[in-house]
Order: structure tokens, then sequence, then C-alpha cells
């Protein structure tokens, strides 16, 4: 993946629900085809933490079906970082094992939020540009 | 008729791009040593010493195994396995 394409209502629903998490992390999936996103999973957070996540497991299974369902891909991953800059942790690269889907980080600890995506894999860490259409 | 194994994109590495394998029925242990026969390398992904990975959730037809019999929970020709990492991170460290 070369950059992420998403639509302007999906990227605010995203900001809304990083927002509405706050002071904990929020997180979900968002679906689609290749690079270009058509559907958001807002999910919950099981560790209710400001600085640490998990997806509930049974809301994950349900939503993998889902995109099977619909034809579309895990396109990628988000959650945010309430009390740091949107940059991967050293937490975030070892627990990223959808090493095909981007990484969205939502960075809310200065002012306006800031969003970052990356592809993280074993070879190393790059950032993809995120395009709001 | 066999179980039918779903595995999660991560993984088809391992198994030629194939989403959906079959394996032998026993317990999840015997569907883990099944599939590691079959696709080398894909058994130490899923579990360690005869557990799952902390970070790694399998369901049996619709339901968690955590709420079953865990790695012992019987699994029947027929059944569907689905492996699914789990998607966890955190700004922690």
């Amino acid at each position: 993946m070369k950059r992420l394409i998403l639509p302007a209502d999906i990227f605010y629903e995203m900001l809304e629900h990083c927002i509405g998490c706050l002071p904990d992390e929020g997180c979900g999936i968002l679906a689609g085809n290749d690079s270009r996103i058509s559907k958001i999973y807002k999910m919950t957070n099981t560790d209710s933490s400001p600085v640490s996540y998990m997806m509930d497991p049974s809301e994950q299974f349900r939503v993998m079906k889902d995109i099977r369902k619909n034809g579309l891909q895990l396109a990628a991953i988000f959650h945010s970082h309430p009390v740091s800059e949107p940059r991967p942790s050293q937490k975030d690269r070892e627990l990223a094992f959808y090493d095909d889907a981007a990484y969205v980080i939502v960075g809310l600890s200065s002012g306006l939020p800031h969003v970052r995506a990356y592809m993280i894999k074993e070879s190393g860490v790059s950032e993809l540009p995120v395009e709001v259409i | 008729m066999a179980v039918k194994v779903r595995i999660p994109t991560p993984l088809q590495k391992l198994t030629q791009g194939r989403e959906e394998v079959e394996a032998k029925a026993g317990s999840v242990v015997d569907v883990i040593s099944d599939l590691d026969a079959q696709f080398p390398g894909l058994g130490e992904r899923i579990s360690e010493n005869g557990k799952v990975r902390r970070f790694v959730n399998i369901y049996l037809n619709e339901e968690d195994i955590r709420f079953l019999q865990a790695e012992q929970t019987a699994v029947k020709d027929g059944d569907e396995v689905s492996i699914i990492p789990a998607i966890a991170g955190g700004s922690s460290r």
C-alpha cells in the first residue's frame, strides 16, 4: 500500500470515536478495497486505558466476517494516542500482526488531532500519506 | 469430511496464500499439530508448548475456545475453526 484514501465522513467519524473514548485510547478497523476505505468499524477497547488498547475479540470476530461478507479487505487499523505523538510505540510495533494493513494513529495530545498512517513490517516502519476526499 | 480452518491474512504466507485449509478432527491442539505438519511453521505462530499464544484468538464455529475447553476443545468433522490474531497496541512503551 502506497497511500490511504479516506472519505471525509469516515475520517471525521474516526476522529469523533477517538475523542469520544477519551481519556482512554479509542480503536477501530477501516475496511475497503486496497487503499480506498469504504467502511468504518468502531471497536471497544477492552483495556480501557489511556496508554493501551485491545480490540474486543468477539467484536473483532464478527467484524472479520462482515468484511468478508461485503467483499472488502481489512485495509487499516486505527487507534488513538491520547497523551503522546501519533508515532508507533514499541508495543504498537511488537503487536502489529496485520502487516498488510496500514496502522493509523490519531494523536490527541496537542490541540487539533493529528492523523498519521504507517506500514509496520518486520523489516521496518514506513509512513504513508493519508488523503481525505 | 474434515475440519475447515480459516487462516488470517498475516499467516497466509505459510499456506501458499490459501484463506481456507482443511485439518483432521481431534482437539484444538491436534488441529494445530496437523496444520503444522501440512504447513511447517504455522503451528509455532499459533501456539507455544501446547498453549495458544496470548495474542491469538481461536473460534470453533461461533464460539471463542476460551469459553469452551480451551486447547482441549473437541473439533468434529464439519466444524469451522477460525484463527484470529488479536489487534492490540498502544502508547505505553
